[in-house]
């Protein structure tokens, strides 16, 4: 019954449903302006679509792993037949792509649950930017408008990860772009926003064109842009005999890969290309954790895991084994890795603090593709599109609560509180009526007791806390990394090693001090006093991925742990440790208590400076952060290296300056040969017009006068007068008779 | 016996063809130019028989014992009858255009009538 190859046929319907919602609530929006059926429209066929994505999942598991990436199905139908080739549509079921097709299914089906009740202020109180005034009829179309992008964005990743070949995941790749522009720029009418999504959207073009680029020359290569062409092992060999790029001495697919990561370092938001990522905190929060979990910079990583074989062509016998662009691709995650981490330390905006965290974590994906552990890095891939999903949405009722609270002191200003509370003095840096700056909270762990235990549960997932889904999925990596290092003699993996677990002592630590800022002590303002707790329709998607947070890390536990690696024997290795279409198995490896101790060890140590510095006295430490001692060093931190203002120094103003040198030519040149032609044109139209007016008109005009001329004339004789014509008739009857007889 | 020479014949008519003429192109009054017409007719119609009695050919014959001169055929005659039919069907349909005419504008002064002018 439920067999892979029966439901295999029907996993179009995944995508094919959300894009139909998407048509549905565009239809309804604009017919009716009824964003309520919008939102019903998008989360029934996100439901179904999870419903088939999940039962896909649970066939394929019956299937298993080995079988199915030896024998994956593709299910397609011919788009646009090109000579003996053609661009095919369709769908390919292999481990990954169902795995991570469940994921994304089921993590947006919670994002759009919550967010038919987070959105609701749009309509409630949709506020008219110009005139100020509240407008309901909006509101509640802009209400729909957004379930109907979240609808299409969901599209956009399920049709990625289900893709047949490159240029369909190209196609739902920009798809994706599209409507994190549109996302990111939802409340359009703030500049910050709009200027967030230009810039989203331009900065993850740049990657574009390098995906692009590989696919061009993935195409000139195969001349297709099948995965299962490509991919293949006779594929891989392809790709091997070209020998290597003149010069250089490198192979042919380190350039391909090298594109490709081009590709992925825009979507994931690796370094240097991270930032536009904190700056799409300016969307609505859900739009935050679509992007941040589910889709969009789930994307980028998908793709490497995806194009894996190519990455590691070189090596392709010895799976696992690190190529040259697999260094590179190493070294931008794991310097990601710690990077973010950092800048995340000093932030004050709730999010933005997750926004980093989701770089430094994707960097932990990227380094861990790098150094050839893919299991690891799919997992982890995994894990924490769960618990971002959770934190993103703890965040978002968070904020929900501290503003309605907000608003509720403004509305009572004498209302008494349920409690007795002095408020301690605000932070005077922080703007008081910005709900999203941590220091104007606090106390939340008791208005809001059921968002701040799922929160601290996936806090607790993202650190890396010893039993929670973080914990396996990182000590996965680190543990793989451990090993390459120094069993294997990768210096590579080593570095990983080193700044993954850095990164991981930072991960706790930022964790911490937003936990402790958010959550403890007194409320710093009126806002975070009267914060009530949100609607169920929010806090129950928290509770599932808070339940998913906790729980999933164990399909994943490494076989090599005692005790309980044994009993649970790593299902999710044994499902996705082969590489689909090359077939090549990874390998576990061996336990090793020391990595394990020593993330554990970071782990705390982050926790604990975090409570010392953060959980003591969390008023003061938000009116005044410890941090700040740091000097010079926290402003660096705190303005994120600078790497905005030292884009905003050299590349914007060289594209600019790019751009008005076309301008300029465009002017001169372009604008100059089209003016020409005008110009000729008009000149040889006037001379067309005069040889009109004065030589084709003035041979008609001549008969005209002509004839005109001659009627005057003969129009004398016919005066009407019959006895007139008699003598007319008379005298002619004489000439004609004297000419006769003369 | 000497016939009447020809040329006075063709005098008359011609003297009777030219007050027709007159009548016809100077009149004002439509019945004045109606009988102008007929007089040129009549001169026409005496011209033809004055050049058939003298220029066809002359045979002698006895009839009923009495040898006379005669002229051969008919065709003078015939001609005149013609002339003279012609001449009543057109003054019939000229009257009755006059008095159409004049019924329509209450005169038959043919320089009020020029519709037809171009």
């Amino acid at each position: 019954m439920l067999d892979l190859t029966t439901i295999g046929p029907y996993a179009w319907l995944i995508p094919a449903l959300t894009a139909l919602a998407f048509v549905i609530a565009t239809a309804i929006v604009i017919v009716h302006g009824r964003g309520k059926w919008a939102a019903v429209t998008t989360v029934t066929a996100t439901t179904i679509s999870a419903v088939i994505a999940v039962l896909l999942l649970a066939a394929a598991l019956r299937t298993g792993g080995e079988h199915l990436a030896e024998d994956p199905l593709v299910y397609s139908i011919r788009w646009l037949p090109m000579g003996p080739n053609s661009l095919d549509f369709g769908i390919l079921l292999d481990p990954l792509s169902v795995v991570a097709a469940a994921m994304v299914a089921v993590v947006c089906l919670m994002i759009f649950i919550y967010s038919t009740a987070y959105m609701e202020g749009e309509y409630k109180a949709y506020t008219d930017p110009l005139t100020g005034e509240i407008d309901y009829g909006v509101g509640n179309a802009r209400y729909g408008r957004f379930f109907a992008f979240v609808a299409l964005f969901a599209t956009g990743m399920l049709g990625f990860v289900l893709a047949s070949n490159l240029l369909q995941a190209l196609i739902f790749w920009e798809i994706m772009g599209l409507c994190s522009f549109l996302l990111i720029g939802f409340w359009y009418y703030k500049k910050s926003a709009s200027a967030a999504a230009i810039k989203a959207f331009l900065t993850t073009r740049v990657g574009d064109i390098f995906f692009f680029t590989g696919i061009m020359v993935l195409y000139g290569i195969f001349g297709s842009v099948d995965y299962k062409v490509m991919l293949s092992e006779s594929g891989i060999e392809t790709i091997n005999s070209l020998g290597t790029i003149p010069g250089t001495g490198l192979p042919v697919s380190f350039i391909i890969a090298l594109l490709i990561f081009g590709g992925a370092v825009g979507k994931s938001a690796q370094f240097p290309l991270h930032v536009w990522l904190p700056d799409a905190m300016e969307g609505p929060t859900p739009v935050s954790a679509l992007i941040h979990a589910a889709t969009m910079v789930s994307a980028g990583v998908f793709l490497i895991a995806r194009m894996f074989p190519i990455f590691s062509a070189p090596t392709i016998n010895h799976v696992g084994d690190i190529s040259t662009v697999m260094m590179v691709v190493a070294l931008v995650g794991s310097f990601t890795a710690v990077f973010a981490a950092t800048i995340g330390v000093a932030q004050f905006d709730i999010k933005r603090v997750l926004a980093y965290s989701t770089i430094s974590q994707l960097g932990y994906m990227v380094m861990a593709l790098g150094i050839g552990a893919y299991v690891a890095a799919v997992f982890h891939l995994i894990m924490h599109a769960f618990f971002k999903a959770l934190l993103f949405l703890g965040s978002g009722s968070v904020i929900h609560g501290v503003e309605h609270g907000m608003h509720h002191a403004e509305e009572h200003p004498d209302a008494p509180g349920s409690d007795e509370l002095k408020l301690p003095a605000p932070s005077p840096d922080a703007d008081p009526h910005d709900p999203q700056d941590m220091r104007n909270m606090g106390y939340l762990r008791v208005r809001m007791p059921l968002t701040f235990i799922t929160f601290l549960l996936g806090t607790l997932a993202l650190t890396g806390v010893p039993l929670f889904s973080g914990f396996w999925s990182k000590d996965e990596i680190l543990a793989e990394a451990f090993f390459k290092g120094f069993h294997e003699a990768y210096s590579i993996a080593a570095l990983v090693w080193i700044l993954g677990t850095i990164g991981a002592f930072f991960t706790a630590f930022y964790m911490a001090r937003q936990i402790f800022m958010v959550f403890t002590g007194p409320p710093q303002t009126e806002g975070a006093r009267h914060a009530p707790e949100s609607d169920m329709r929010m806090v129950g998607p928290l509770l599932v991925l808070a339940f998913f947070a906790v729980f999933l890390g164990y399909v994943g536990v490494s076989k090599a742990i005692p005790v309980i690696g044994e009993v649970i024997n790593n299902p999710f290795h044994h499902f996705t440790g082969t590489l689909t279409f090359v077939e090549k198995e990874f390998e576990s490896v061996p336990f090793n208590i020391a990595p394990m101790v020593a993330s554990v060890i970071m782990v705390v140590a982050g926790w604990v400076l975090g409570w010392w510095l953060y959980g003591r006295d969390p008023a003061k430490a938000r009116s005044r952060d410890p941090l700040l001692a740091l000097g010079p060093l926290w402003t660096l931190l705190n303005r994120k290296y600078y790497i905005d203002e030292l884009y905003g120094a050299t590349v914007i103003p060289f594209v600019k300056w790019l751009a008005r040198i076309s301008a300029t030519a465009d002017s001169i040149i372009v604008d100059g040969l089209v003016n020409f032609t005008g110009l000729f044109g008009s000149w040889f139209a006037r001379l067309s017009g005069w040889i009109d007016t004065y030589i084709v008109d003035g041979i008609v005009n001549l008969v005209a006068v002509v004839n005109k001329e001659l009627a005057r004339l003969f129009q004398m004789l016919q005066t009407g007068r019959v006895q007139q014509y008699l003598l007319v008739v008379f005298f002619a009857l004489l000439f004609l008779v004297g000419a006769y007889v003369f | 016996m000497t016939p009447i020479p020809l040329w006075w014949y063709l005098i008359v008519a011609a003297a009777l063809f030219c007050i027709g003429l007159y009548g016809t192109l100077a009149r004002r009054n439509a019945l004045n130019v109606l009988m102008g017409v007929e007089l040129m007719l009549n001169a026409v119609s005496l011209q033809t028989v004055a050049f058939w009695r003298h220029t066809s050919p002359v045979v002698t014959l006895d009839v009923f014992g009495t040898q006379g001169q005669y002229v051969t055929g008919v065709s003078g005659q015939a001609f005149s009858l013609f002339i003279i039919t012609l001449a009543a069907a057109e003054a019939a349909v000229g009257l009755a255009l006059i008095i159409a005419i004049y019924r329509n504008r209450g005169s038959v002064e043919l320089d009020l009538f020029d519709a037809l002018r171009g």
